[in-house]
């Protein structure tokens, strides 16, 4: 799993987390911590681009549920970017689509937070 | 009063046991019969000596008011047990504090047998009727009759309530037994499946899987990679060996449980001592004659077994216990497995004779108790052997969990109407007939990457597997659930793993040894927002979209995974 982090809009209140490779019980700590680190610093406006994600389990998805309550607690909210077929269909199955908005664009996805 | 109210209430006084409705409902037909203005019922408190107002008309004081006992109309008459009729009872020197507006008064009291329990009252404020002789005579025929009532509803209150504890010790008696019998296999390639119906809440039948300590000096019949397993799983107990017994103790409910407590015990303490079946067999009999001296309480039947994993024996000794059955899967033959020897605690020398056999994938052994083939039905008729050789032959094909419920229910349906008169007990073992790959992990988070990693090599043939992350994310899942929620994290448990192989489809199993999990519970509706982020159930939710079919086994520690392969759309 590779993860990076980058930050856009005028103040830079936004973050796009890009995490590619695999989230499984071995990595998915290391998933959870970064977007804690980016919370941590008062940010929750999230783009979570997910392009490169070839797996993730469902520990990971739990963080995604976390992640985005706590965003919406807090005058924030997560977007995922451009989730792959395989992925998208997960999504799909746990419900996520239904309450997660997904993008396939990234600047619409920024736009979204305006 | 009429000798035809007197009837009537005679007759409702039998037919209500609430202790409350009676007093008010005696109170009333007193008033009513002598036109009393007011009236109360109290019963005698023998601890604090004192009078309860347990119904009341027309007084200040109501329920619950108290009076010791002595002071004042009602006291007096609970003390001298005599009746009293008052005409300006204040005037009296023994009543004084008394309500002055009291112009007559009858009080009577309340006996069962020589002790008084309690003061029926009336009284009257107004002259417009003053209260006799002939209106004593009448409370009182009514009260001997309203007391011996009132009496019986204490009684039988109080045994309701020892019937209740009662109840619930022996609920709780129910659990404790169920939580001796154990069923965990520590063989991944072995199945079993089991009931236990006890005719009433605890019982005499019983079976259990039983761990063997691990002896170092017989190691070396294993493989090195088995060994080198074995020390991986830190395990005191051989996983590559078990003992099962099946057994009745003849007696039924509480006396019969606590035997087979005691000699279950007996049993599982023996297993860790590196010795045969028949040496087992033998101590347990001078065990139970030991504990069990009085020969009334009997004996107990029993098959006892040793399963070695390395060969695939079944080496057992029969105790005078039913024999069980081996299906064949082979030719479908039935092999009765006989053997000699007395049951457990009837003889001095038991003579267990040890025997030995076979098994081959697939084959199957029906264990069972008398209660099975002895039950009978409302004309009689007892459902024999035969009946159980012919269901196990029906059963080729067939799942071992199904074909157990088949059975059940085929027993339920013999005996009809009548009521289950003896325990039943019954176990069905498979070998499984095919598998390509066999595992035991210990309960550890880190395994599970190996362990997706071994079963994904070993599916490699399969067609469907053009997706792994669909693979790899219901058994990621599935390994997860068994070692978190099945094992709770014990690290003293196991997880089992079987996987079969064939082109077109793959057939995944996990097993757990924890207490099992309802998984009824997991509506597929339409969740609300809060649902789709709570953690529960979503696991079970994607494993379910995934697999072509998903069954748990009844405790619910085995889950049985298959994938079919075929072009996915995508969606389904």
């Amino acid at each position: 799993m590779e993860i990076a982090v980058s930050r856009h809009g005028d103040m830079g209140e936004i973050a796009v987390i890009r995490v590619s490779g695999v989230v499984d019980s071995e990595t998915v700590e290391g998933f959870g911590e970064a977007l804690e680190k980016v919370m941590g610093e008062g940010c929750y406006n999230l783009v979570l681009d997910i392009e490169g994600l070839t797996y993730i389990n469902t520990a990971g998805l739990s963080i995604i549920a976390d992640v985005f309550k706590r965003c919406s607690q807090n005058r924030g909210s997560l977007k995922i970017l451009r989730a792959a077929d395989p992925i998208r269909e997960l999504l799909d199955v746990v419900r996520f689509t239904k309450i997660i908005d997904i993008f396939e664009d990234e600047g619409e996805a920024l736009a979204s937070f305006k | 009063m009429g000798e035809g109210e007197l009837f009537r209430l005679g007759k409702f006084l039998a037919s209500t046991l609430s202790l409350e409705n009676r007093l008010d409902r005696v109170l009333d037909q007193a008033m009513e019969l002598l036109e009393a203005e007011r009236g109360s019922i109290m019963l005698l408190e023998e601890d604090t000596r004192e009078l309860v107002v347990k119904a009341a008309r027309g007084l200040d004081g109501g329920r619950g008011f108290r009076v010791p006992l002595g002071q004042g109309i009602s006291g007096w008459v609970a003390e001298n047990g005599e009746p009293l009729i008052l005409q300006d009872a204040v005037a009296d020197p023994r009543f004084r504090g008394t309500d002055p507006s009291v112009k007559s008064a009858l009080a009577v009291p309340l006996r069962a047998g020589e002790r008084i329990i309690g003061v029926l009252n009336v009284s009257n404020c107004t002259r417009a009727r003053r209260f006799d002789r002939r209106d004593l005579e009448h409370l009182l025929s009514f009260a001997d009759m309203a007391a011996v009532a009132i009496e019986n509803a204490r009684l039988y209150r109080e045994l309701k309530r020892e019937q209740e504890k009662f109840g619930k010790e022996l609920q709780l008696a129910s659990r404790i037994q169920r939580s001796i019998v154990s069923t965990h296999v520590p063989c991944a390639s072995v199945r079993l499946v089991s009931r236990l119906m006890p005719a009433s809440a605890v019982g005499g039948d019983f079976f259990s899987i039983i761990p063997l300590a691990r002896d170092s000096r017989f190691c070396f019949y294993c493989s090195t990679d088995m060994q080198d397993r074995c020390q991986k799983l830190r395990t005191e107990f051989c996983p590559q060996k078990f003992g099962l017994m099946i057994g009745d103790v003849a007696n039924k409910g509480l006396p019969a449980a606590l035997i087979m407590s005691v000699l279950t015990t007996v049993l599982y303490e023996l297993g860790r001592h590196h010795i045969s079946p028949r040496t087992i067999l033998d101590e347990a009999n001078s065990a139970f004659r030991r504990f069990f001296s009085e020969s009334q309480y009997g004996f107990a039947t029993l098959f006892y077994a040793f399963y070695d994993n390395n060969d695939n024996t079944l080496t057992y000794v029969r105790a005078g216990h039913e024999p069980p059955l081996l299906w064949r899967k082979e030719d479908g033959r039935i092999e009765v497995l006989e053997g000699e020897g007395f049951p457990v605690g009837l003889m001095d020398e038991g003579g267990y004779q040890e025997r030995t056999v076979k098994l081959k994938k697939g084959d199957r052994v029906l264990f069972y108790t008398d209660g099975l083939t002895g039950s009978l039905n409302a004309r009689g008729e007892v459902l024999g052997r035969r009946k159980l050789v012919e269901l196990l032959r029906e059963s080729d094909g067939e799942d071992i969990e199904s074909f157990l419920d088949a059975l059940v229910d085929e027993i339920m349906l013999f005996a009809g109407d009548a009521s289950q008169p003896d325990d039943i007990a019954v176990m069905v073992l498979e070998l499984e007939e095919l598998y390509d790959l066999t595992m035991t992990v210990g309960t550890d988070i880190r395994q599970i990457r190996y362990v997706i990693d071994s079963v994904l090599e070993t599916l490699h043939g399969f067609r469907g597997l053009s997706d792994p992350l669909v693979l790899r994310l219901c058994l990621e899942e599935l390994l997860h659930n068994a070692m978190e929620h099945g094992n709770r994290c014990d690290r003293t448990k196991k997880v089992y793993i079987t996987v079969k192989a064939e082109p077109d489809r793959a057939v995944i199993r996990v097993r757990d040894e924890g207490e099992g999990f309802d998984h009824r519970g997991f509506a597929s509706g339409d969740p609300t927002p809060a649902e789709v982020l709570s953690e529960r159930g979503r696991g079970l939710m994607i494993v379910r979209h995934y697999a072509d079919e998903l069954r748990f086994n009844r405790e619910g520690n085995e889950v049985t995974l298959v994938f079919a392969a075929r072009r996915r759309d995508g969606r389904r």
